[in-house]
């Protein structure tokens, strides 16, 4: 909860840098963490099944970031 | 989890020394045919979310300005509802486990109230896209932001019916603490509607 509200409050206030978009990818990865963790029980859970959920949410994080450091050169090898 | 727990079923032991009913380890959660459901709805969420990056690094300009013009209340009021309605699931699964059926069904009926809700702030929230003269055709960041929230809001209404389901299957009897998987398993799916939407929200209402 807190969590969402200090990314609402991001969303309002702050000026746009890496920095920001750092913090963001790191509360989405933690709150899918969270969620999986405790909510769905995946903790002790079959291990491919935590595995593939786990690896979603640390490449989705990744993926913010990437395409927030290297947009330009993404964007020179990735097209339409 | 020691080795000395009582195996009541494949997804469910009782705690040594107690008789409290924890979810069995290496366990899957539900049964094997939610999980092929909620890794393709992941792999098709992911599929959304790259379409959203191509377009982003190719359109900067309409990517960074198009979340200032969304209504970012509607987006963090509905995380919260998600959250919530989350929450009440998992209440919902640890009062089944602990003998209290009546307890669980109330905790679903509060996780379904969360999810209508959740349908009438992003209705809400649509109808203000509208007035503020946002439509899908507005630009490519836009056609975007609809084609997922739709097609999320969509997953939270049919995911909301298999919640009554699941509240109409513990009235009648039809789970036990020792026999809940149709419970799980309704419960994993609205978990994975929760986490898909965990990415929604930054990408569309706050990385400007």
């Amino acid at each position: 909860m807190l969590v969402t509200v200090g990314s609402a409050t991001l969303a309002e206030s702050a000026e746009p840098s890496h920095l920001i978009t750092v913090i963001v990818a790191a509360s989405v990865a933690f709150k899918g963490r969270m969620v999986m963790d405790r909510f769905m029980e995946l903790r002790n859970a079959n291990k491919y099944i935590r595995g593939s959920m786990n690896l979603y949410f640390y490449v989705i994080p990744l993926m913010i970031i990437f395409v927030d450091l290297f947009s330009e050169q993404l964007a020179k090898v990735i097209h339409l | 989890m020691s080795s000395s727990a009582v195996v009541l079923d494949s997804n469910v032991v009782l705690e040594p020394g107690s008789d409290r009913i924890l979810p069995a380890e290496g366990r899957i959660p539900g049964n094997p045919a939610i999980w092929a459901a909620i890794l393709s709805e992941m792999s098709e969420f992911a599929v959304m979310f790259l379409v959203y990056f191509i377009a982003k690094i190719h359109n900067p300009e309409i990517f960074n300005s198009g979340p200032e013009q969304l209504n970012t209340l509607a987006g963090t009021l509905n995380t919260l509802l998600l959250i919530s309605s989350s929450f009440f699931v998992a209440k919902a699964m640890a009062a089944m486990r602990n003998r209290r059926p009546d307890l669980s069904a109330q905790w679903m009926t509060m996780a379904v109230a969360a999810a209508w809700i959740y349908l009438l702030v992003k209705f809400w929230e649509y109808k203000w896209n509208v007035a503020h003269g946002i439509g899908i055709e507005t630009n490519l960041f836009f056609a975007t932001y609809y084609y997922m929230t739709f097609n999320h809001l969509l997953h939270v209404g049919w995911g909301s019916g298999a919640l009554i389901w699941g509240i109409y299957r513990i009235r009648s009897g039809g789970y036990n603490p020792e026999q809940h998987q149709g419970l799980e398993t309704i419960a994993s799916y609205w978990h994975m509607i929760d986490l898909a939407w965990i990415v929604i929200f930054p990408l569309l209402y706050v990385l400007r």
